[in-house]
């Protein structure tokens, strides 16, 4: 198995639903808009309530459970928010919400759609084009699919069936579905467009005993060092799997959605410094200079579904080992910052990660955001799954190579996901092909270094000898995909 | 009284919409887990962690203390009860007795060892985790060819070389084909382990009411009249006083055709505790404790001439059971032996069948149950026998057919075949895609070194199940037709449809037949206190059954309604046409709403006729209906890391008639994604030990839409004459013909290295390391 354990030997789940009360001194920051209404979070709930469980208490059947774990889609609800400086839907995984991360916030669920007594026209395509057989999974790609449809920007013309990446359907094969995406035309000018003429909803300041989310990261650092027990979230998306799936409960949540700080997006001439609770989504947008592989390296990242409320830096602080978050930033040099009581420190990605699921972050320290030096160099991205596209890595490379005159590697970055309990570079082949020709038997040199000191292991995704092997003929496709660009 | 009228248009055949989207697609229909009852309770299942134990003993005293908890069971408390059933009548079957919770020792991961119930359901979550049992664990054997060797652990102690049973079946003389034959191929063959995946897991609620002393049992199932007779069994109450209800079933592709001990364990609870009390399975459950599919290794043996004719098939099958049988787990491999010929006319078949006993969750019925297995080997070997006799597949197959004019033929394994001309998909298929022209850009490829492969599958299947002789509880179905006094239409079908359309179907047959608007027409099913007795949803049985049912229902009620409408007339012969009854003599004529009132006021009543318009028929069927079809891909191989890319996938499937073209596409298509996912990425992987490494959706690769390929689908359309709709049925179709297809495809875009069959699924690890073995 690698370093993560599929089967553990309990397996049940345990929301303490009235074991851990949010406890709040201003109930009136535990409001959220649902439907176009104004409904109250009850103080008595748990912050480990999920939204989706909350929704459904409510009488609202259309989101369902398939999974609990972000995998399936059949819960997806829409939420208004600001991307980019315009209003969108997005469209997120309800099993995955703690609902008190809806405090302040806009969901709209299926029910919203046809309220008014006729289908709406993402719901009349997908009658039109048969997308739906059992029926459980429909509301959840109406609501990927209505929040595809309203995108700003998106045009007159068909919705992208990619939008829908996050749900899973059993049944249709799928093809139905994406017919009805691509038989869709503009959006109308009803009043789900007209709320996107206006602000998102900002994302509000709770103080309690169990959940917290403070507005300014100084208030964030006390609550660190206030409160031992006290675990940053960001979107959810791994501790609500660890919450619904594995019982985990957590005494003191403290989400980070709120802190200015760590929702930057800064270019300079010098660097590119992304907020560590960016959500994956949000980089994208912001991000208008990526090199072309970041884009392609999001799709395989993770679902739309999950882009939307995973964080980059919540990717990094949870240190898998086959994350494909990390291969991607050593390739480019990143940093992370780091700040704590004593102040900030910046420490290299690559001494980042000290042990399987272990980071250089030490207690009450938060990581602030992660800092790309310019320029850009080209940079590729190989993923090796079951499925390719969000699915867990067997195994993920991301190379970039820059060459100076003659074809002289002035600059090599070989990085890893899925081949040792942290994800690495492979220093060792970088330093061999740098300095040397970009050629045939240069990354002949440098597969053989890899083969030398990467040690993966065997479980049910890849056996090491596969892996191993993996990481050398990807450089040696990298090499020949060069060649071919170059001819 | 109307004087012209006109024939309205028939809907048979006519791309309607369904009539069931409107509740499913504003989130408004109602699944198991939306349901809510007064002073409901909630379940959680202890399982056990490991594949094999003794249970010491169970301590439930912290779990008890804990506040909200109502109750707990163990094994003991039910010791009493009946067993979860088993249908099969295999002579000489070895039956575990299958108790609800674990009595002494478990079996496999997931396997239920006690219940505990509370006032929420995150109370009773919690509580299951204080439930301390105390697990001596034994030796467990989770692979089906290790179980058979000498040595291994028992599953159950009393049967040591857990063997279930021995099935033998043999048409014709094989040691004479084998003798006369110039070649045979043999290969091992292995259709692995498969997670059914419906989208809804499983789901009961029980609720008991003390004063009737008659229980309800709601729960998401494709059987509910069995599940009602056979529960009742298990309890030993009255089956008129339990009441079956199936409320809309998030998908089910055969792992809700059974009866599950949560069910019969829900009901007993909720007498003991006097309150209702809801049980909905955890995707970790479903993955765990719901039944599995597949699990075969098979040994095939493919005796033929030198020109291609096939001789004979001798094959060895070998079926992974899991540690007990659900209700057809044993009958499952015995539908692969009927199937072995495929659309072939050799006549000489000799199959052993070895149940297996190992200690993993039971295999049973999942999406072409059996067949898909058949197809697959049978597809396969004559593959491989065309690449030994250096013939064009698709050749090799057209020598070998049953003929157009042979039908109805019959097989070396005692089926009759009803119908079929399996050359056309073929040739459409090949014309489709433009066989030719892609076997020059294969060798043109090949050329260059790139690995691209074609394949075919030209599969058969058995659908309609089917006669009652051939099945363990009856093959028939139910109908009843009401019209109602204001004319609208009422449908009792004793088909329970999960996502089949049936609402839609039906409704147009209804149309048809009574010349009504289809929205004047209800269809209800799923509740054993409205609906007379059925079977159910399965085996592609719900329109070719169920729908011949209720076609002969409503002759029935037409038959009636014709006499109402001679009276009405004044006359002795009427036409019945387009919802109205015409007096052909005079063109005078009543309408359909002026007779079901007349019907019901029953002021004068025809001759020997009572009042009221309702029919039922039970209609059994005469024979299995028999699809076929031809499935061709293109697939690409990348020699650096063993990925798979499918280039064209080209489908015409024969499932006889087509009465909604948008919902049979939506069959092929959906059968398709799930023979891919076998093909290509689906696998339940046990470890040594037991324990289930696949046990997320994470780690179990369900096909998502962006690995689709685009399907070009198409049909030719041979009706059966086995029922009054022509109709063969086309649930499992797709998933029959996929795999083959595939695997086919990647073995000739690999032959040129010399493989020659790969097992599923086609991981790219597994294919990688077929080129770095031809490299070495």
């Amino acid at each position: 198995m690698l370093y993560t354990c599929p089967n553990r030997p309990k397996c049940h789940v345990s929301r303490p639903l009235n074991a851990m009360p949010i406890s709040i001194s201003d109930p009136a920051t535990l409001v959220f808009q649902l439907n176009g209404e104004a409904v109250s979070i009850p103080a008595s709930c748990s912050p480990q309530t999920t939204l989706l469980d909350f929704l459904r208490a409510r009488g609202l059947t259309g989101a369902k459970e398939g999974c609990a774990e972000g995998e399936c889609g059949a819960c997806t609800v829409v939420m208004v928010r600001d991307l980019d400086g315009r209003t969108v839907y997005r469209p997120v995984n309800s099993c995955l919400m703690f609902l008190p991360m809806a405090a302040g916030q806009e969901v709209y669920t299926v029910e919203a759609l046809a309220a008014s007594g006729s289908l709406h026209p993402v719901q009349q395509s997908m009658v039109d084009h048969g997308g739906s057989q059992c029926g459980y999974c429909t509301p959840g790609f109406v609501m990927s699919l209505f929040a595809e449809h309203y995108r700003p920007g998106r045009g007159d013309g068909a919705c992208d069936p990619h939008s829908m990446g996050g749900n899973l359907c059993r049944c249709t094969g799928y093809r139905p579905i994406r017919d009805a995406a691509l038989a869709l035309t503009a959006a109308p000018p009803d009043a789900f467009s007209r709320r996107l003429d206006a602000p998102a909803p900002p994302i509000t300041a709770i103080a309690s005993a169990h959940f917290s989310r403070p507005a300014t990261l100084d208030d964030c650092l006390a609550i660190l060092a206030r409160d031992p027990d006290a675990r940053i979230v960001s979107g959810g998306t791994d501790l609500g799997v660890e919450s619904n799936l594995l019982g985990r409960a957590f005494p003191h949540l403290v989400s980070v959605e709120a802190i200015p700080d760590l929702r930057i997006f800064h270019e300079t001439a010098r660097e590119i410094e992304i907020g560590a609770a960016l959500t994956l989504s949000e980089i994208e947008a912001a991000w208008k200079t990526a090199p072309a592989a970041f884009t392609e390296w999001l799709d395989l990242f993770a679902s739309p579904l999950i882009r939307n409320r995973a964080t980059l830096g919540g990717n990094l602080a949870t240190a898998s080992p086959i994350g494909d978050g990390a291969p991607f930033l050593l390739a480019l040099d990143a940093a992370v910052r780091i700040a704590g009581a004593s102040g900030t420190r910046t420490v290299p990605l690559h001494e980042f990660f000290l042990d399987y699921r272990k980071t250089a972050l030490a207690r009450a320290e938060i990581l602030v955001s992660i800092v790309i030096p310019k320029p850009v160099p080209p940079i590729v991205f190989y993923k090796v799954a079951k499925r390719r596209l969000d699915d867990i890595s067997t195994i993920a490379a991301a190379f970039s190579i820059t060459l100076g005159a003659a074809s002289r590697v002035t600059a090599a970055r070989l990085a890893y996901g899925g081949v040792a309990p942290v994800p690495l570079r492979c220093i060792q082949a970088e330093d061999i092909l740098t300095g040397s020709t970009w050629n045939r038997r240069a990354v002949q040199q440098a597969c053989a270094a890899i083969a030398a000191t990467l040690r993966p292991i065997s479980d049910h995704r890849g056996s090491a000898e596969y892996r191993l092997a993996l990481a050398q003929s990807l450089l040696e496709k990298f090499f020949y995909e060069c060649s071919e660009a170059a001819e | 009284m109307a004087t012209t009228i006109t024939k309205p248009e028939t809907l048979f055949g006519k791309r309607v919409r369904r009539q069931e989207d409107p509740r499913l697609i504003t989130g408004t229909a109602l699944y198991l887990d939306d349901l809510k009852m007064p002073g409901m309770h909630h379940a959680c299942v202890v399982r056990s962690p490991h594949a094999a134990a003794k249970i010491r003993g169970i301590d439930t005293s912290a779990a008890r203390a804990l506040p909200g908890v109502a109750a707990i069971f163990t094994g003991a408390d039910v010791t009493g009860l009946g067993a979860v059933p088993c249908a099969a009548s295999i002579p000489g079957l070895r039956v575990p007795h299958h108790h609800l919770l674990a009595q002494d020792r478990v079996y496999y991961v997931g396997h239920p060892v006690a219940v505990v119930v509370g006032t929420d359901r995150y109370i009773a979550r919690d509580a299951a985790e204080l439930v301390e049992v105390d697990y001596e664990p034994t030796a467990a054997v989770a692979d089906p060819e290790k179980a058979l060797a000498a040595g291994a652990p028992a599953v159950h102690p009393e049967w040591p070389d857990n063997v279930a049973f021995n099935f033998h079946q043999e048409g014709g003389d094989t040691e004479e084909a084998f003798r006369q034959a110039d070649v045979v191929v043999r290969q091992r063959i292995t259709s692995q382990r498969l997670i059914p995946t419906s989208i809804e897991t499983r789901g009961v609620i029980a609720e008991w009411r003390a004063g009737e002393r008659s229980l309800t049992l709601h729960s998401s199932t494709q059987i509910p009249h069995l599940l009602r007779t056979l529960v009742a069994g298990i309890l030993g109450m009255p089956e008129n006083l339990l009441r079956v209800i199936t409320p809309e079933v998030g998908g089910g592709f055969g792992s809700k055709l059974n009866v599950y001990a949560e069910e019969a364990l829900m009901a007993y609870i909720a007498m003991k505790i006097n309150k209702p009390v809801k049980w909905v399975e955890s995707r970790r459950e479903n993955f765990q404790a719901t039944i599995h599919g597949r699990g075969h290794v098979d040994y095939f043996e493919l005796a033929a001439l030198r020109d291609g004719t096939i001789l004979g098939l001798k094959l060895k099958l070998i079926q992974d059971l899991g540690a007990y049988h659900q209700l057809l787990t044993p009958v499952i491999p015995t539908l692969s032996v009927l199937m072995m010929p495929g659309l072939y006319r050799f006549k000489n078949v000799n199959a052993d069948v070895v149940g297996v006993f190992t200690n993993c969750v039971p295999t049973d019925a999942y999406r072409g149950a059996g067949r898909p297995e058949a197809t697959h080997g049978i597809e396969r070997m004559v593959d491989m026998l065309a690449q030994e006799l250096k013939m064009d597949p698709a050749e090799i197959r057209l020598k070998n057919f049953v003929h157009a004019d042979e039908f109805p033929y019959g097989t070396a394994t005692g089926l009759t075949y009803d119908s079929g001309d399996y050359a056309k998909p073929l040739h459409k298929a090949m014309a489709e895609a433009g066989y030719e022209q892609l076997r020059r850009e294969q060798a043109a490829a090949r050329a260059e070194g790139r690995l691209v492969g074609i394949g075919l599958s030209t599969y058969g299947e058995i659908c309609a199940l089917g006669p009652s002789i051939a099945l363990p509880a009856g093959g028939w179905e139910s109908a009843t037709v009401k019209v109602e006094p204001s004319g609208k239409v009422t449908v009792l079908t004793g088909a329970s449809p999960h996502g089949q359309g049936e609402e839609t179907t039906f409704a147009q047959i209804v149309a048809d037949e009574l010349g009504v608007p289809m929205d004047d027409v209800l269809v209800v099913h799923g509740d054993t206190a409205v609906v007379q007795y059925g079977i159910g949803t399965f085996g592609s049985r719900g329109t070719a059954v169920g729908g011949s049912a209720l076609y002969y229902a409503l002759q029935d009620l037409k038959a009636k309604m014709k006499k109402f409408g001679a009276m009405m007339l004044g006359t002795e012969q009427v036409n019945f046409s387009g919802g109205y009854c015409v007096d052909e003599a005079t063109g005078k004529s009543v309408t359909f709403a002026e007779m079901a009132v007349a019907a019901y006021h029953a002021k004068k009543l025809p001759a020997n006729t009572e009042p009221g318009l309702v029919a039922t028929h039970f209609w059994e069927p005469p024979n299995f209906t028999f699809p076929f079809g031809a499935h061709l891909v293109v697939t690409e191989v990348d020699r650096e890391t063993g990925a798979i890319e499918i280039k064209r996938y080209v489908c015409v499937d024969d499932i006889g008639r087509i009465i909604n073209p948008l919902i049979v596409d939506g069959q092929v298509h959906g059968g398709v994604a799930q023979g891919l996912g076998q093909a290509l990425w689906e696998q339940a992987v046990y470890d040594e030990s037991g324990q289930l490494v696949s046990g997320e959706l994470t780690d179990y690769a369900l096909p998502r839409a962006s690995r689709m390929p685009w399907i070009e689908s198409s049909h030719t359309e041979t009706p059966s004459p086995v029922n009054p709709l022509g109709v063969k049925g086309v649930g499992e179709a797709g998933t029959i013909g996929c795999s083959p297809a595939v695997v086919n495809s990647v073995v000739d875009a690999l032959s040129p290295l010399g493989v020659r069959h790969i097992d599923m699924p086609l991981t790219p690890e597994k294919i990688w390391k077929l080129i770095e073995g031809a490299r070495a």
